[in-house]
């Protein structure tokens, strides 16, 4: 998949779960960038975001992540090992 | 030995300079460190570094095996033995009478009378070393090789009794490097010191008078309004005792090169309960959502939001165990969760109803909200068990909060207004006594190390504000034997 493709698709999850219009991520976002993406709902994000890609985290995946573009790599790369 | 006694100031005064001296060796600095770090441990109890060690060398070992072991299963026994092995001092020497007591048939079995001697700091460095393991575990970390390294992170005597938590992934890296000093981090470092050290002994220990009166157990007389303002103070003391506590180890930790997380961010200014804990005893949160709460949620995604929920409600239970084995405490930590656990749930509505008004209004409602909360479930945490918490909450609400509150009460207030409105006056400085933000803009951007005369005037107002808080800690300290800091017990 295409990047810019997979950010428009994650722009729309963070959009449907934060309940907000117009979000719009990038590879150095972090929780701190966005209001409403917080410890609460961060979870909630990375299962939408499992259900959408059909895809699965691992725990220490996620504590890694510092910023949206470690998880898009993450995402990738999973992707990839299809 | 106490941040605020004779013999630390000696003590601290020779390890300095003994540091110092050896700035060209990393490993010779961490052993002076080392062996100072469990000297001052070994002036509270000299079982004390026996046991400290103990835990280092266990936990050491157990870090390498799980690093070393690639086979996911065994990965895991491995982690699942080391957290059963580093906890159970923990839960054997604090909790050990408290569940033997609420046992049928075992209740003489009550903590008293089990005589065991609780280490200082146990709960702290326990939670670090646990903390270590399961970051080699996530691979957030590799498994230290250098023992020496490992065990001067650990016992490092700033943080060892009464916290921060220091974090594996950015305290123990600095032990590792080449340690630096500057005029900035020692001016900073002596700040915060002496900033804690006002909050210690000039606000927390004038105040813990009226606290002991208004929670005294014989003092079944007392107004709901004096109740009431027993305990804003007691807020107000717990918070000047701790938080003093942690500027004084941040300050002591910075003049060896060593940086700390700031404990507290203003947390009595917060807008929401969450936030509050956002804000209050940091590393502990850090460590709880790092540890807890991410684990837990993650498990239960598949929940939504009521798998935070849950989260949410038993990584509060497990904090207000961690503060003490009682059933106070438990309450303590479980009411802050159902606070968070509303907040979550009415976000919405909350969030139009303040909508509907200027936001200064809103911000001001939120924190006085918040303030009240706060002020009802410290009595828990304060009260000797839960029977005189729900005793004095009572009191509080019934008809005698409206009658005029005890004089002897009310003149402890005054106390913490000083430190509430410098701390607010101060909080977007890099510390409480930085005066740097008020130097004009101009001035602060031409502040490079050249700058001769710059640093200059920052350094002579920072030392007549340091001599003003000295002077303040001299004349106005409650004049009374060493008062122990009140998070020791924890």
């Amino acid at each position: 998949m295409e990047e810019n493709e997979l950010y428009g698709q994650l722009n729309k999850i963070y959009e449907t779960i934060l309940k907000k219009e117009g979000v719009t991520v990038a590879p150095e976002t972090t929780a701190a960038d966005i209001d409403g993406w917080d410890s609460l709902t961060h979870m909630i994000l990375m299962d939408s975001i499992e259900k959408h890609f059909y895809i699965k985290f691992k725990l220490m995946e996620i504590m890694k992540f510092n910023n949206v573009g470690d998880m898009v790599a993450c995402i990738q790369k999973k992707l990839a090992a299809k | 030995m106490l941040f605020n006694s004779l013999e630390f100031g000696v003590f601290f005064a020779i390890l300095l300079a003994v540091y110092w001296l050896l700035y060209k060796n990393r490993n010779a600095q961490n052993l002076i460190l080392l062996a100072g770090s469990l000297i001052f441990y070994a002036w509270l109890h000299y079982s004390f570094p026996i046991y400290l060690m103990a835990m280092v060398s266990v936990s050491y070992v157990l870090g390498k095996l799980i690093g070393r072991q690639e086979n996911e299963k065994r990965r895991k026994g491995l982690l699942i033995l080391s957290l059963v092995v580093l906890s159970a001092g923990l839960i054997y020497t604090k909790y050990s009478g408290f569940i033997l007591g609420n046992i049928k048939g075992l209740e003489s079995w009550e903590a008293g009378a089990l005589h065991i001697l609780v280490p200082v700091g146990i709960s702290f460095y326990t939670f670090a070393i646990l903390g270590y393991i399961l970051d080699v575990y996530y691979e957030a970390i590799e498994p230290e090789a250098n023992y020496l390294t490992f065990a001067t992170y650990i016992c490092f005597f700033p943080q060892l009794l009464s916290g921060p938590i220091p974090a594996a992934t950015t305290v123990l890296p600095q032990f590792k490097k080449k340690a630096t000093v500057s005029v900035n981090s020692v001016t900073e470092g002596i700040g915060e010191f002496l900033w804690g050290l006002f909050k210690k002994m000039v606000v927390a220990d004038n105040i813990s008078m009226a606290v002991s009166y208004c929670f005294s157990a014989n003092n079944v007389d007392l107004s709901g309004s004096s109740l009431f303002i027993g305990a804003a103070l007691f807020g107000i003391n717990i918070y000047a005792d701790f938080s003093g506590y942690s500027s004084m180890a941040r300050g002591c930790a910075k003049m060896f090169g060593i940086d700390i997380i700031q404990n507290f961010n203003l947390p009595l200014f917060s807008k929401s309960v969450a936030e509050y804990w956002r804000r209050w005893h940091i590393s502990l949160t850090n460590w709880l959502y790092s540890y807890i709460y991410n684990p837990l949620v993650f498990g239960l995604k598949r929940w939504g939001k009521w798998g935070v929920i849950v989260g949410i409600f038993i990584t509060f239970f497990i904090s207000g165990i961690w503060h003490g084995a009682g059933w106070q405490f438990i309450v303590f930590g479980v009411v802050n969760g159902i606070a968070i656990i509303f907040e979550i749930l009415t976000k919405d509505i909350r969030t139009r109803l303040l909508g509907k008004m200027p936001s200064w209004l809103g911000g001001l409602i939120s924190t006085f909200v918040v303030l009240i909360f706060m002020l009802f479930s410290w009595i828990f945490f304060r009260a000797n068990d839960l029977a005189q918490a729900m005793r004095m909450i009572g009191r509080i609400c019934s008809g005698s909060l409206f009658s005029a509150p005890d004089t002897f009460v009310v003149e402890y207030l005054v106390w913490g207004i000083p430190m509430v409105v410098i701390e607010w006056l101060q909080r977007k400085g890099r510390y409480t006594l930085d005066v740097d933000q008020w130097l004009p803009t101009k001035v602060v951007r031409k502040r490079a190390p050249k700058n001769k005369k710059i640093m200059m005037l920052s350094l002579g107002i920072k030392l007549a504000i340091y001599v003003a808080i000295c002077l303040s800690i001299y004349f106005f300290h409650k004049k009374v034997d060493m008062a122990e800091y009140y998070y020791f017990k924890f």
